[in-house]
């Protein structure tokens, strides 16, 4: 119940504080590749207050249906807690089939490592987060080093909730389809996509409250947010596991080119490559990912936001990475 | 007589409160949560740094700093390559005194110039033999 509660805390941005424990979000994107699960599915309005009976278990959830949704900006549908199992089983059912859209097999793929991520990333022990992580950084590459892969269609395609693990996601998606377009090595980009998920590593010592604030952080909340990066690298430096230009993407995603970033102000040339990659990845999602305290935004308005602040970032690898969201 | 008549240029000097307190025109980023009182010493020191992180290339490279000020829990300076976070150090003070810290936040405030803020550890090392730190000089 505790870790299907805190799912849903972190996944669900709309639901009515009575059906807080009574339902989880699941993207849209994955319910319509589970044909065979038969739940009651709900929806919430926005403004509403409480969730509607949007599909009986015996109904269908055509494609079609589910693009109406998407037009009006629902992402998110819900399950009833008591589903859990069976919504499980399902995802692990349709991964087990071929799946000829490589985006929703990162969709399933992402979702199918939810739970033991969110669980390792509660616990104490930072090893066991890197475990979750090589593994979900191991799933995901081999997805992505698919002939037919586009990066486009996953970014309309993977959920963008304020969730930390969906978030690491994508951001290890993001920057290994990126580096892969540059060359890097394939031993390399193993290292490098989990490198990408345990990004934010840090920022699971900060309260959840202060993560999901809807207005904006005060001084003490901002100054321990921008710990984060500090806080995770010592963590992931102490297990002595990562490599040097990993622990730089946990260190150096939120620096800037102009040196006007965080938690040291370095400057380009002194920034390692890795996190320049990951923070070009880093910033695209969260521009594009509901907030608490702002909507989601389009891909294209994302990459016009991140253009207009050009002195952020490393600018061959915006210019590749716009060619590439473009494709 | 005044100094353009002599061709002279007047150069301007950075602002020692911007240099120290609001370092490449943004808000402070750091911890500074030391509970005692600080003493500002501003004086010319040597930290020869522990091999923490295999990664890092200056273990047991002597570096001269300059130190800021210090206080019963720790102490702050300034050197000129970057610590990281976690990373440990012996500062010598110019009496002979040496004292073992650990780095907790690390900001660049000019081009190859950093700020670091540490807390006093309990020194597992050795402190460097002062000749090595001498020859270093």
């Amino acid at each position: 119940m505790a870790s299907a509660s805190t799912d849903l805390e972190h996944a669900a941005p709309l639901y009515g504080a009575d059906d807080d424990s009574r339902f989880f979000a699941v993207p849209l994107t994955i319910l319509v590749g589970l044909a065979e699960l038969r739940c009651d599915i709900y929806i919430q309005y926005a403004g509403a207050s409480r969730k509607m009976l949007y599909k009986s278990a015996n109904a269908d959830l055509p494609a079609a249906d589910a693009e109406k949704l998407r037009r009006r900006n629902v992402r998110h549908l819900f399950l009833r807690v008591e589903d859990r199992q069976a919504y499980d089983l399902a995802v692990g059912e349709a991964l087990a089939r071929p799946i000829n859209d490589p985006s929703v097999q990162l969709a399933l793929t992402v979702d199918q490592h939810r739970e033991a991520f969110q669980c390792a990333m509660r616990g104490r022990s930072a090893a066991q987060v890197v475990t979750a992580a090589k593994q979900v950084g191991d799933d995901v590459l081999q997805i992505i080093k698919q002939d037919n892969f586009s990066v486009g269609m996953a970014v309309t395609l993977l959920d963008h909730d304020q969730c930390t693990f969906q978030h690491s996601c994508n951001v290890a998606i993001y920057s290994a389809a990126l580096a892969r377009s540059v060359g890097m090595a394939d031993e390399d980009l193993k290292l490098l996509t989990s490198g990408g998920v345990l990004h934010d590593i840090g920022k699971r010592h900060i309260p959840t409250f202060i993560l999901k604030k809807p207005g904006r952080l005060d001084d003490r909340e901002r100054e321990l947010v921008r710990q984060h990066p500090a806080t995770g690298f010592r963590e992931l430096a102490a297990l002595g596991q990562l490599t040097w230009a990993q622990l730089m993407m946990a260190y150096q995603h939120h620096e800037w080119i102009n040196g006007l970033g965080y938690p040291v102000g370095i400057t380009g040339d002194e920034m390692h490559p890795w996190a320049r990659i990951c923070a070009v990845a880093d910033v695209f999602d969260a521009l594009t990912a509901n907030r608490p305290y702002r909507e989601a935004g389009h891909a294209r308005s994302a990459l016009q936001t991140m253009k207009d602040e050009s002195g952020h970032f490393d600018k061959e690898l915006f210019k590749q990475w716009t060619e590439l969201v473009a494709s | 007589m005044n100094e353009q008549a002599l061709g002279a240029e007047r150069v301007p000097l950075p602002d020692l409160t911007d240099v120290l307190r609001r370092p490449r025109g943004c808000n402070k980023t750091w911890t500074d949560s030391r509970r005692f009182p600080r003493i500002h010493a501003n004086v010319a020191c040597q930290a020869a740094p522990e091999s923490t992180y295999r990664w890092v290339g200056h273990e047991s490279q002597p570096q001269d700093v300059w130190l800021r000020e210090m206080s019963r829990g720790g102490a702050s300076f300034f050197h000129g390559a970057q610590f990281f976070p976690g990373e440990r150090c012996t500062l010598c003070l110019p009496t002979g005194v040496c004292l073992h810290l650990e780095v907790i936040w690390c900001r660049r405030v000019a081009e190859g110039t950093f700020l670091s803020g540490c807390r006093f550890v309990k020194g597992d090392a050795a402190a460097p033999p002062a000749s090595d730190l001498a020859s270093a000089k």
